[in-house]
């Protein structure tokens, strides 16, 4: 709470209204009776609202200005570049084959905004660049054209501020508003399940600018189709520009991912140092970052060089947490599961294909989300020699290229076992 | 509640106690350190601490909050494991503040508004320059959350493992929080406590306060016989 004092009162300001009442169901006798101790004759008085005495924190000088309330009165145009993160541009973006579709169409809609590719739709797991992408495409877009309204928000922000306007009798400035700009960027749709209102408020946002053939772009952890809770229109709709896919990044990328992170904040990572973090954690970007950020801290804090050896010491617990989560025998019966077959099916010397592929996946899992060596694979596989967990890898491969099912059930596994 | 005191506290209190200079760094210097860095306004956010119970995690984060309100800084402190009588709205605007400090997040892991509060939080936090330090009993990625969107941020950034103190640790500690006191706990006597009670730190912190008004009140210093004496009556 934040106390602003004048002689007669105290004013307490709460950061919301959850607070305010928690203050006053429980601590405003004791408030009182502390004040009225301080001087009987004359006690000062006790005033409760919500706010802050001090922006604490300054918000980003290019917030766009939210429609409703107070703001209502100000510059109702926001400046072009609407929290746009500046870091997040395509240069900065780490290609792979993981991402490389939805790098290229959004590069296509950067370069035609409003164009064929509208709505353009990213979607995929969490911490895999679709933000960056957004962001990206939406800097190009100033760059190109500095006098074009770039907003990016994130789905809550939206509903939030319509809420507001309803709340304030301003919810026709918030429509004019959010129609007005030459580019909407939202993430995270997904949290509009089961917001109707707000549904309803975006779907005639959403129709206006594309009708007045400005670009919307939307990222959902999902396919539109899979979102539960959302208007059947919505989903529709939404997949009547370009829907792109970002995958989880393969082991190259993840190292690229490394490299370029330690470049930007001044680091040399060597290369078994990137491979070591690249080949344990495989779930998201984020932690990647998360695991870089504590080598470069722990190695600032104790003045050290960053190599192999240091790296598995400031790592030791995240990596032992991972092995513990991502073992053969996890894997194992993770795939015995998934293709309800036995885990002994699995080490038998069974050769129907039934068994064969399951087991072939399970090796290749197990050496792509594991430190263990191919030997040490094989023997966990029913004693099998090592070449035949080098076969089980190299047909893997081989089999996610050529065969649709096959590369689904690879992927589904990967993430049933890394999240 | 001054100015210059801005901290949050709901259903509990800060611990007095609770400051950075009477944590004993032993093998967390690096935890400690980043820690306040955040408090000050550098460092990185979110900043995750892990460890077993009595690890100091309410400890830390109430000495954020304290260092952090001693420089003009608001900071919230959140005790997520008193959710029960919480709700997640009160997390609305704390944005505001420049750090917001939640404890034992592990308690609301798996209550769907918890979670998606807390994540549009860390959003909201990130947009504004807010920071954001959390503890846990267990690190991120085995944290039994049903929203992936909030892991991955926790994930993000710099994650530490609060490692327990050994037995010479344990006694500087109880002599740090002594001296913190204003009085001397001689080596014999913190060694006879640490054998004759449980070895985790709360408790051994209780047992240093009763000491300490026993001592007053009898103007006894903390010798073996005196001390055994007063956990005889116990």
């Amino acid at each position: 709470m934040h106390a602003i004092e004048d002689a007669q009162a105290l004013k307490l300001l709460a950061p919301n209204r959850f607070v305010l009442d928690w203050v006053r169901d429980h601590y405003i006798g004791s408030i009182r009776d502390v004040l009225a101790e301080l001087d009987s004759n004359n006690p000062i008085r006790v005033e409760l609202g919500i706010g802050s005495s001090t922006p604490a924190v300054e918000p980003p000088a290019s917030a766009p200005a939210p429609p409703g309330g107070e703001e209502r009165r100000r510059e109702r145009r926001a400046p072009p570049t609407g929290n746009l993160n500046a870091a997040f541009t395509f240069d900065s973006f780490v290609e792979g084959k993981s991402n490389q579709l939805a790098r290229a169409a959004s590069l296509q809609v950067a370069g035609h905004p409003g164009g064929a590719y509208n709505p353009l739709f990213i979607y995929g797991g969490v911490g895999l660049g679709k933000t960056h992408l957004m962001h990206a495409v939406g800097n190009l877009i100033v760059q190109k054209n500095p006098d074009a309204q770039v907003i990016y928000l994130h789905s809550e922000r939206f509903v939030a501020d319509m809420v507001k306007a309803l709340q304030h009798n301003a919810i026709n400035e918030f429509k004019r508003y959010y129609r007005s700009v030459d580019a909407l960027l939202i993430d995270d749709i997904q949290f509009f399940a089961g917001k109707e209102r707000s549904q309803e408020e975006f779907f005639h946002t959403f129709n206006a600018l594309l009708e007045g053939q400005r670009q919307v772009i939307l990222t959902c952890d999902r396919y539109p189709k899979e979102v539960n809770g959302l208007e059947e229109r919505l989903k529709s709709r939404f997949g009547w520009g370009l829907t792109v896919a970002i995958e989880p990044p393969e082991l190259e990328t993840r190292v690229a991912i490394l490299v370029n992170k330690a470049a930007q904040a001044g680091v040399e990572l060597p290369n078994e140092v990137a491979f070591f973090i690249a080949k344990r954690i495989h779930s998201n970007i984020r932690e990647l970052e998360g695991a870089l950020r504590r080598v470069i801290a722990s190695a600032r804090f104790t003045n050290r060089g960053i190599d192999l050896k240091f790296t598995k010491e400031a790592l030791r617990d995240l990596v032992a947490l991972h092995d513990r989560l991502v073992s053969i025998d996890n894997i194992q019966k993770t795939v015995a599961e998934y293709f309800k077959i036995r885990v002994a099916d699995l080490l038998s010397a069974r050769r129907t294909r039934s068994i064969t592929r399951p087991r072939q996946i399970a090796m290749a899992l197990a050496k792509e989300l594991t430190g263990h060596s191919l030997p040490e694979i094989g023997s966990a596989f029913g004693g099998r020699d090592h070449t035949t967990v080098l076969y089980a890898c190299r047909k893997m491969a081989e089999l996610r290229e050529s065969d649709n099912r096959i590369a689904e059930d690879y992927s589904n596994l990967w993430r049933i076992l890394t999240t | 509640m001054t100015a210059t005191a801005q901290q949050l506290t709901l259903g509990v209190r800060l611990r007095d106690s609770a400051r950075f200079d009477s944590f004993l760094p032993g093998p967390n210097a690096e935890p400690l350190a980043a820690l306040r860095a955040l408090a000050e306004g550098q460092g990185e956010s979110p900043l995750y601490c892990w460890g077993a119970a009595g690890s100091g995690r309410s400890h830390l984060l109430q000495a954020a909050c304290q260092h952090a309100g001693a420089r003009g800084r608001g900071a919230a402190y959140l005790p997520l494991a008193e959710h029960a009588v919480l709700d997640p709205a009160m997390l609305e605007g704390l944005e505001a503040l420049p750090l917001v400090c939640l404890d034992d997040v592990q308690a609301v892991a798996g209550e769907a508004r918890w979670e998606e509060s807390l994540f549009h939080l860390f959003n909201r936090l990130r947009e504004r320059g807010g920071a954001l330090a959390v503890t846990a009993d267990c690190a991120p990625a085995a944290l039994p959350l049903a929203l992936p969107d909030l892991r991955s941020r926790l994930e993000w950034g710099l994650v530490y493992a609060l490692a327990p103190l050994d037995d010479a640790q344990r006694l500087a500690a109880l002599q740090l929080r002594a001296r913190r006191r204003g009085f001397e706990l001689p080596d014999d006597t913190g060694r006879y406590l640490m054998r004759r009670v449980p070895r985790d730190m709360p408790a051994l912190f209780e047992l240093l306060d009763r000491l300490d008004e026993a001592s007053l009140a009898a103007q006894r210093r903390l010798t073996v016989p005196f001390v055994r004496g007063v956990l005889g009556e116990a």
